[in-house]
């Protein structure tokens, strides 16, 4: 176990500092700064000045980096340029939101793409070629464009979901469930297809093996062969694809977001993008990092679970 | 033929960093040498160190301290370009006969390779000696434009062996160069060998697990046991009266094709070959473990390498001067050990 | 060059792929001619028509034609993805090439980089991107190129870093090639198709992630792929074919992308050889034909009270398209109690054979024709839930390599209770004491901590014993062991050997596949000797190694270092076992045989009886074991034989033949 946290740490450190030095480099580059956002063109050298020092702005870029993050280590994520609020507010109230489609997303992509991958790599045959070809366009279809076409067909034409909005679970939790149907299916679409072309690779390249053949001679049924053996020991590179799938994931809720008109943590980066918030995307970049290690946490987990190798 | 050494090991180590920061010596200080036109012989079990031992003559592996000499000249203190230079006189043939040729080049390109990178010779004069080689090996000069694909596992092994001698080395070795190969082609290759030692005199480190080959093949022959030589002299004595207890498991083990004989050694191996989960000692003789004569010096004190009166160099504390199946010991084309 | 359009050819959907990408490209580019009025020109007087003559396929909000819009927003895409693929490429295979042949400190960095890099979520670092350079596309696509080099880089490294070990990369130092002269000519031209693969795939990425910037209207402005769909989601109710043409390019193009990007790796890789995806084994396959010709079960040289009785055995496996018989007509009897060896080169039939047994052949092969008696049943015709009791319960298997006969996963006493319950149901009490029987009938010394080690813990004898605990689990009566000790070292197969012999004595029979005389000789009483497909001498093993009574076997023997005298040559047949497309019609070892004669050529040779117990399959039976066939040596030259009373390795007196 200290080994998998040393190994996580080893990652999720340099990966937070990484997004966030990035993010504060880039925005280092912007010509004019907040101060000058803030007040507009039209002022005073000493009132710029002034709210400069007041902002830490004159500051070295490394001392400002170090207040950024003090700041954040406080729970502060600074105000945001537009509404003047503190980000930190909006940042909790939209985070259930993103969470819960990536959450139920994740889990139509694990469930649907082992089972599919599974069966398809067991039975081969058309029902195989099937699954390639809905694994290829499950990679090929865009997001956005597959989540109009399920709102065209499930909310305009057959009224069966609504095409927009979210109802939160404390609210009614039918309600939340149906409101989230669209958008996990339509984000969940394209993971389950790469964790499908995983698990069917992994189960044929296992099925190939010897120590198959030394338990088929052993009078093992097939079931318990595919089921305890196989299975088993294809699912290591299947959770390592897991893990890069739901951080796809994470950076697919800005489009689904938008697309089905969900408050969450997406499409707050969107509108922060199309308005120059930078305070606001900077704290969405980070959020988002913050998701990405925990999950990576879960997979390193899981995967040391499986692995007897790594286990003392 | 020339009685000088070609090429002298002296105190060889090689290590590389294992798992968990340990460093794990293959090979634990070696002492070789093997005379002008003869062949050494290196066998020992998978792990002994006698691939490493090979890699590090080679060039091919980091030598963690003593001396590797050609003919007079220290290869592992040599400068690149002076190494560059050796190489050609040093060449190696190895087990896999599907992985020893690049599978996207011509078997031309391949076996040239040498020819223009050490000789630097112009392109047409490579070609020349290319097809002169491939035609020394027993295939066509059409093999020159083939892929590897194109041959069977002896072919390719044919193949390997003109590479190695297209730059017209003095020394090759044969690391696990017919372990690969089914019976029938493995004699082809054997075969092969020898005539190209005859023909071009060429001295051979002849690595291999298989006794029966390596005594086939050899002048000498050391026996390597947890990275170090247990065992070292003319090959009739090493393999019809061995002295050190590893060695006697080895030959005892070896089955032969007679049923009658091999109801008789079945009974003798018993006694010889006692099964070893082993972690080699760290002081002490390294084959205490499995040592059906072990005693407490053994587990103290490492032997090292001493001429018996056979003449054949034993690391062991063992009076072995007397065993009882010694009788006597035929000449051979014994080299001597050495010095 | 024109071999690559050839093998083009042959992939129909990766050429359609290529050629759909090139029209796209090539449209986008030829843009201003084909639509010189520009994308913005609007047409009031057609808003949102579907397709018509006028618009072929339809028009935007104010009327802009979308085929129009499509062919100039493709420029948009295709330089936002080229800028992306060109730093991908670049620096993702230099990074690659590096860590992967050079190791060290480059490796780690680059390694680290890797799997820091895949955790960003990309889309939002370029959100970032263009919060700062408002519109700026091309930083953007500079940025996603750069994130995601590191991640080329680490596949490449994996592949660089196999090939860094090859022996023919070794080979290439000691010709004197330089570190660059090595990458270039013998790890690169292998990683390439590798890379295309990747390329294509990080370009199906980039587009998917340039139209999604342009949906969400944070990229580039005008015409864009992504900029039609997000009008089509404004409209959602009521212009539903908006999404159509859009949705239908994007689609395609990226699809494209992959399905080329495969294509070209095929083509590519194709010449190297053994690149082919290896034909899985699927257990819907495992299956036997249900009717063979009815064929006696009693033949004239059947010894009765056989515990395994295999009769005209054929085996066929399908190969391009065809069935190719592998083994032919096989006879074997093996009596309770006795050891039986099956011997010859790889590719005669002896694995197959022994595999049939069990009907565990892999690939599609089946037995086409023949009988396996066992017990009085035939199990070419019993049916799947008999014939798994049979496996383990009545015939154990042990493989050649013993490692990978374990599952990794599972410790090694999991995987013998397993195999004990399968066939002892109701004796789940006392499993564990079972297994403990188990690892202590084979040897195991503390079978108590065996029993709970991974199979990455053992050795490889440990781990054969370990596998031949797991076959006797069902408490079988014959153990078919496929060349068990071919992977071990001598003294270890030693240890194996005389557990065969245990095992033998309390009247286990014995099926041993091997290639080694001394280890026929030591176990097995009765010998087979296969030759492509085969049984070309069967007799009593003492018989057969004093009296060999065919071509085939006394050059097999004749070729062993053990039976000849040391640096001389052996006397070696030419040539290899030919492949069963080549098999001749007649005697099937004549193009190697020192005894050929026409008649050998001209039709099937059959086994006949030569000496009491021994048949061969020869014409000239003869002419075998007489001067000539083993002194001839191999080699047109060669030193000095010396004289041929050389004592065998080991003990003298050793017989010499």
């Amino acid at each position: 176990m200290r080994r998998v946290l040393l190994r996580w740490l080893l990652t999720s450190v340099p990966l937070v500092l990484f997004v966030s030095v990035l993010t504060f480099v880039l925005v280092s580059l912007v010509p004019g700064d907040a101060a000058r956002s803030i007040l507009g063109v039209e002022t005073t050298p000493q009132t710029y000045e002034a709210l400069r020092r007041q902002l830490g702005l004159n500051l070295p870029l490394w001392r400002q980096y170090w207040n950024w993050l003090d700041q954040v280590a406080h729970g502060s994520f600074g105000i945001s340029i537009q509404s003047s609020a503190p980000v930190g507010h909006e940042l909790a109230a939209r985070l259930p939101v993103t969470l819960s489609i990536v959450g139920g997303a994740a889990l139509v992509a694990a469930v649907f793409g082992v089972g599919l991958g599974l069966v398809s790599a067991v039975r081969g045959g058309p029902l195989g070629r099937a699954l390639d070809v809905l694994s290829l366009s499950g990679l090929a279809v865009p997001a956005y464009w597959f989540g109009l076409v399920l709102v065209t067909v499930f909310a305009v034409k057959l009224h069966w979901f609504p095409a927009s909005g979210y109802v939160s679970f404390s609210q009614s939790p039918g309600g939340w469930l149906v409101s989230l149907v669209l958008p996990v299916v339509t984000l969940g679409f394209g993971g389950s297809a790469v964790i499908a072309k995983q698990t069917r690779s992994g189960v044929l390249t296992e099925l190939g093996r010897p120590y198959v053949l030394a338990l088929r001679a052993r009078g093992l049924s097939e079931r318990r062969i595919v089921l305890r053996h196989v299975l088993r020991n294809a699912a290591a590179p299947v959770v390592t694809v897991l893990g890069l799938v739901v951080t796809g994931l994470i950076g697919g809720t800005v489009l689904v977001e938008t697309v089905f008109v969900l408050p969450g943590l997406g499409s707050m980066a969107v509108t922060a993008t199309t308005q120059h918030d930078i305070p606001v995307i900077q704290a969405v970049a980070v959020v988002f990092t913050l998701i990405v290690v925990g999950v990576n946490l879960l997979i390193e987990i899981v995967y040391a679970a499986l692995d007897p190798k790594v286990r003392p | 033929m020339n009685a000088g050494p070609l090429v002298e090991v002296e105190d060889l180590v090689v290590g590389y960093p294992g798992a968990r920061r340990r460093w794990i010596e293959a090979v634990r200080g070696v002492d070789l040498s093997i005379p002008v036109g003869s062949t050494l012989g290196l066998v020992g079990e998978s792990g002994s160190g006698k691939s490493s031992l090979g890699g590090a003559i080679l060039g091919l592996v980091p030598v963690a301290g003593g001396r590797v000499r050609l003919a007079g000249q220290d290869l592992v203190r040599a400068r690149p370009a002076m190494r560059r230079r050796l190489s050609a006189r040093l060449q190696a043939v190895f087990q896999d006969p599907h992985a020893s040729l690049d599978p996207a080049r011509r078997i031309g390109e391949s076996v040239g390779e040498g020819l223009r990178h050490a000789l630097g010779l112009p392109p047409a004069e490579v070609r020349r000696r290319v097809i002169d080689v491939l035609a020394e090996v027993g295939l066509p000069a059409s093999a020159a434009d083939c892929f590897p694909a194109d041959f069977s596992g002896g072919q390719r092994q044919r193949i390997a062996i003109a590479r190695a001698i297209a730059v017209d080395p003095d020394f090759v070795v044969c690391d696990e160069a017919v372990s690969a190969l089914d019976l029938s082609v493995q004699a082809q290759v054997l075969n092969l060998l020898l005539r190209l030692q005859a023909d071009r005199g060429l001295s051979y480190l002849f690595i291999s697990h298989d006794l029966s080959v390596v005594r086939h093949m050899s002048d000498e022959i050391a026996v390597m046991y947890a990275g170090l030589i247990v065992e070292r002299g003319p090959a009739s004595v090493v393999s019809a009266s061995p002295a050190h207890p590893y060695t006697r498991a080895l030959v005892a083990a070896v089955p032969v094709p007679d049923q009658a004989e091999q109801g008789h050694r079945r009974a003798a191996r018993r006694a010889a070959v006692v099964a070893g989960m082993d972690e080699a000692a760290r002081s002490g003789c390294p084959y205490a473990a499995r040592c059906p004569s072990v005693t407490d010096r053994c587990r103290s004190e490492r032997p090292v390498l001493a001429v018996r009166r056979s003449g054949v160099a034993v690391a062991c504390h063992l009076d072995l001067d007397t065993p009882a199946e010694a009788g006597p010991r035929p000449a051979g084309r014994s080299l001597g050990a050495r010095p | 060059m024109t071999g690559v359009w050839r093998r083009l050819r042959r992939r129909p959907l990766g050429t359609l792929s290529l050629a759909w990408l090139l029209i796209v490209v090539l449209a986008s580019l030829a843009a201003p001619l084909l639509a010189p009025s520009g994308p913005g020109t609007q047409d009031l007087s057609h808003v949102f028509s579907g397709p018509s003559s006028h618009h072929w396929l339809g028009t935007g909000v104010l009327g802009q034609d979308v085929l129009v819009r499509l062919l100039y927003g493709g420029r948009v895409t295709l330089v936002g993805v080229l800028v992306s693929d060109a730093l991908y490429t670049g620096l993702g295979v230099l990074m690659g090439l590096a860590a992967g042949y050079l190791g060290g400190f480059v490796e780690k960095a680059v390694l680290r980089l890797a799997e820091i890099v895949y955790s960003v979520p990309l889309i939002v670092v370029l959100l970032v991107v263009l919060a700062i350079f408002p519109g700026n596309e091309l930083v953007a696509m500079v940025g996603l190129g750069l994130i995601g080099s590191p991640g080329l880089a680490r596949v490449v490294r994996a592949q660089a870093r196999g090939l860094r070990g090859e022996p023919y990369v070794q080979a290439a130092k000691l010709a004197g090639m330089g570190r660059w002269a090595i990458m270039r000519r013998h790890i690169l031209p292998h990683v390439l198709g590798t890379v295309i693969v990747q390329v294509s795939l990080f370009s199906a990425a980039a587009v998917l992630l340039e139209t999604g910037l342009g949906f969400l209207g944070v990229g580039a402005t005008g015409a864009t792929w992504g900029g039609l769909v997000s009008e089509a989601s404004q409209n959602i109710g009521t212009q539903s074919w908006l999404l159509v043409p859009s949705g239908f390019l994007i689609v395609s193009f990226v699809l494209a992308l992959g399905l080329a990007g495969d294509a070209l790796r095929d083509g590519t890789t194709e010449r190297l050889g053994g690149q082919e995806t290896p034909v899985p084994c699927r257990p819907g396959r495992l299956t036997f034909r249900s009717a063979p010709p009815p064929v006696a079960i009693v033949g004239p040289d059947d010894r009765s009270g056989a515990l395994l009785s295999v009769r005209d055995l054929t085996v066929a496996f399908p190969r391009d398209g065809m069935e190719t018989v592998v083994v032919t007509e096989v006879d074997l009897d093996v009596m309770p109690g006795e050891a039986v060896g099956i011997v010859g080169e790889s590719g005669c039939g002896k694995t197959v054979t022994a595999r049939a047994v069990l009907g565990l052949l892999q690939g599609g092969g089946r037995a086409t024709a023949g009988t396996i008696v066992f017990e009085g049943s035939d199990l070419l015709q019993v049916g799947s839930a008999e014939i798994r009791r049979v496996r383990g319960g009545r015939i154990g298997w042990v493989s050649q390599e013993p490692l990978a006969s374990l599952n990794p996963s599972f410790t090694v006493g999991s995987q013998i209770v397993e195999a004990v319950r399968a066939h002892r149901p109701l004796a789940r009490r006392n499993d564990q004491d079972q297994v403990l029987d188990l690892l202590r009938r084979v040897h195991l010394p503390r079978p108590e901590d065996v029993a709970g080690l991974y199979p990455h813990q053992l050795s490889g004898g440990m781990a054969q014993r370990v596998a031949v605990a797991a076959a006797l689990a069902g408490d079988p009566v014959l153990l078919i062991a496929d060349e068990p000790t071919t992977s071990l070292d001598v003294t270890v197969q030693a240890g194996i050997l005389d557990l065969f012999h245990e095992l033998r004595e309390t009247g286990m029979a014995i099926v041993l596949v091997t290639h080694d005389w001394g280890v026929l000789a030591d176990l097995c009483q009765r010998a087979v000797v296969m030759y492509a497909g085969q049984v070309v001498e069967r007799a009593d093993t003492s018989d057969l190694l004093r009296r060999v009574r065919h071509p085939y076997t006394e050059a097999l023997m004749a070729a062993d270092p053990r039976l000849a005298a040391p640096k001389t040559f052996l006397a070696a047949i030419e040539g290899a076992v030919p492949p069963p497309a080549d098999w001749p019609a007649g005697c099937r070892f004549q193009s190697r045989c020192r005894l050929a004669r026409p008649d050998c050529t001209e039709r099937p040779v059959p086994l006949l009886p030569v000496g009491p117990e021994h048949e061969s399959r020869c014409r000239h039976v003869d002419l075998v074991g007489t001067v000539g066939a083993m002194s001839s040596p191999g080699g047109p030259t060669g030193p000095p034989a010396t004289p041929p009373n050389v004592v065998a390795v080991g003990l003298p007196g050793t017989v010499r033949r």
